[in-house]
């Protein structure tokens, strides 16, 4: 029981950190990825062509991966957020270019697919359907633990990783180029007219939100230590998302409160279904319909989230300013042509 | 050639739901990612019906009646308390996302994750010039020129059509000239969702078998296609399912048929970078120059 315990919080500790990458580009930057599972594969798979020693594909599985450089575990995680905040802005150099937010989600989504797509039929690229498998315990050639030990001590670094990412964000959320973003995802006319790079801004948050999702990708693959194609679809994307509309968006806490609901106590209470009938897919399917309605209510209730977003203070001591009406993402478009809001604009030419 | 073949049966069922996602999308302005499951409860319809008859009309009308409920509910209950609480289009847009995902769990809890069979028309070949095709391909073809046309004449010559227009035009406008907006955006819901439906069965009919992903899965290729024809337009859809229908299966010729998706993927991405409002627009415009 305490084994099954470590087992959720371990997992659950790694999707909160999923959730606050997609919260960067969801809740600061106010687009939907739906790309954003691919950045976790490539994470995933970066991090284990990083550490796994060179493939020896056998004859009755030709399957084989690329590099195989057998580098150390903190190294191969670094990279791996490296190379998935790479790829973002690859991606998002595309999408971002001129299109609207649901043209960017139709046009990430196709990014996955076609992702998933190259990596399921190429054999040497990663394995192909099969994926790649057999890393060893990441640390534990240092640390000699016994299997239990050994879970007790990846939950603590999960846990770890986790502070970190969010200390991480929380300073980048409250740094000038946070603040801009969010100027951005307000009224981006606004801030375009006090000079920000609109582009610019949003290539860096949505590269930001795959680096993230990279770095918990890798902490993920480190925990399986096996990753194929079936592990990542749009499935996931929608409960990550879930996650973040029904903690808060833009809010890095109430964010984490989500994932914790969505992710890791909704499939706990779903698992009692299955007892109530023989049919075993049920549990994961009602615990998928509730996260989903999760995110109809919230948005119909109570649109900022459990936690809203912290309003914006203005500390040379003006009055205080922005969002009171407007919760984190604005729901409702402005309804009139005053829409412009005050407070926006202020913000934006304090970065200045 | 006979990869064009298998474009042309394959583009016909795409054209069929793209047109729908399309006059949808004219007329409410929001991008429906549920629209799939249009496609996935007809199908589930159709093999329903075909479980005690073989009459495929009847499992026709099956697929269109459940694929328009599925249509008018999702306006009813999902869209409309949304659209006038002033909702923005991405709010909508996530909205649909939710749906699509709580449609398929449903038709997962409903009909297992597996497999089921449906087989619709006999499935002897027939050499017709360079192609060849099966009796139940033609009909696929048949029927869907004829939903098409009928659909063309519903538009511009019914007076729904015109008022479909004018609301596709301007909501506000619309409204003040007598126009019921929210009847009109009710029915191209209902409209929607029978032709969808109808595309869902030909669809099912085509691959055989299928699970509660069915429509899930070609959506994005639905949505290739009318973005590629310029979305909105219901005659630059047509010409978007012609291109990725065929793309799709005659690339399936020379690379590996699993990179079909990707093909119309492509074409999609080229096409919002270097069109964004897509070929018929542009063709359009380079009339007016």
């Amino acid at each position: 029981m305490i084994q099954y315990t470590v087992t959720v919080c371990t997992v659950g500790a790694i999707t909160a950190i999923l959730v606050l990458g997609v919260n960067v580009s969801w809740g600061w930057v106010g687009q939907i990825d739906l790309a954003y599972y691919a950045y976790v594969a490539i994470g995933a798979y970066a991090a284990m062509v990083l550490e796994l020693p060179k493939a020896h594909p056998a004859p009755t599985t030709p399957n084989s991966y690329i590099l195989g450089l057998h580098w150390p575990f903190i190294p191969s995680v670094l990279a791996a957020t490296a190379v998935g905040g790479a790829a973002a802005l690859v991606v998002g150099a595309i999408a971002l270019r001129r299109l609207r937010g649901d043209y960017i989600a139709i046009i990430t989504a196709c990014t996955a697919l076609m992702l998933t797509a190259v990596t399921s039929v190429d054999n040497h690229l990663v394995g192909g359907y099969i994926g790649i498998y057999g890393l060893a315990e990441p640390l534990n050639s240092t640390f000699h633990l016994g299997p239990t030990g050994y879970s007790y001590f990846y939950l603590g670094l999960c846990i770890f990783c986790l502070l970190l990412a969010y200390l991480v964000l929380e300073r980048i959320y409250k740094s000038p180029f946070g603040r801009s973003l969010r100027a951005v995802r307000e009224n981006d006319t606004a801030a375009a007219a006090f000079g920000r790079n609109l582009f610019w801004l949003r290539l860096r948050g949505y590269a930001l939100g795959g680096a993230v999702g990279a770095f918990g990708g890798a902490l993920f693959a480190n925990y399986l230590l096996a990753w194929n194609p079936a592990s990542w679809n749009l499935t996931e994307v929608t409960l990550l998302i879930a996650g973040v509309v029904v903690g808060g968006q833009a809010n890095s806490r109430g964010v984490i409160i989500g994932s914790v609901l969505i992710e890791s106590a909704l499939p706990q209470i779903s698992q009692l279904f299955p007892l109530l009938t023989s049919n075993s897919t049920i549990g994961p399917s009602i615990a998928s319909i509730l996260g989903a309605s999760g995110i109809i209510l919230m948005l119909r209730f109570r649109p900022g989230g459990i936690l809203r977003e912290r309003r914006a203070v203005d500390r040379t001591g003006g009055p205080a300013s922005l969002v009171p009406e407007v919760p984190a993402v604005s729901f409702a478009r402005p309804r009139t042509a005053t829409g412009v809001g005050v407070g926006t604009s202020r913000e934006v030419e304090r970065d200045a | 050639m006979l990869g064009v073949g298998f474009g042309l049966v394959t583009a016909s069922i795409v054209a069929l739901s793209t047109v729908a996602m399309s006059l949808q999308f004219s007329v409410t302005r929001t991008i429906n990612f549920a629209h799939g499951e249009l496609m996935t409860v007809g199908a589930y319809a159709a093999y329903l019906v075909a479980k005690s008859t073989s009459d495929l009309p009847l499992q026709a009308v099956a697929a269109m009646a459940a694929g328009a409920a599925l249509g008018w509910v999702l306006n009813v209950a999902l869209f409309q308390p949304f659209v006038r609480r002033n909702a923005t289009k991405l709010v909508i847009f996530v909205l649909s996302v939710a749906a699509s995902f709580i449609i398929q769990n449903i038709l997962q809890i409903g009909f297992g994750g597996s497999y089921v069979d449906y087989q619709a028309g006999s499935t002897t070949a027939y050499n017709v010039g360079p192609f060849q095709w099966t009796a139940m391909d033609i009909v696929t073809m048949v029927v869907a020129v004829v939903v098409l046309v009928v659909l063309h004449l519903t538009i511009r010559r019914t007076k729904f059509g015109k008022a479909q227009r004018a609301v596709a035009d301007d909501v506000l406008l619309a409204r003040t000239t007598g126009v019921g907006a929210q009847r009109i955006i009710a029915f191209t819901w209902l409209l929607d969702g029978a032709i969808a439906g109808l595309a869902g069965m030909l669809l099912a009919a085509q691959v055989g078998s299928f699970t509660p992903t069915l429509g899930f899965g070609y959506l994005l290729v639905i949505f290739s296609a009318a973005i590629v024809g310029g979305i909105g337009q219901m005659y630059g859809a047509m010409l978007g399912a012609l291109v990725i229908g065929l793309v799709m299966e005659v690339s399936a010729v020379y690379v590996n048929p699993s990179y079909k998706e990707s093909m119309a993927f492509l074409i999609l991405v080229a096409v919002l970078l270097f069109r964004p409002q897509g070929i018929v627009t542009a063709l359009s415009e380079s009339n007016a120059q």
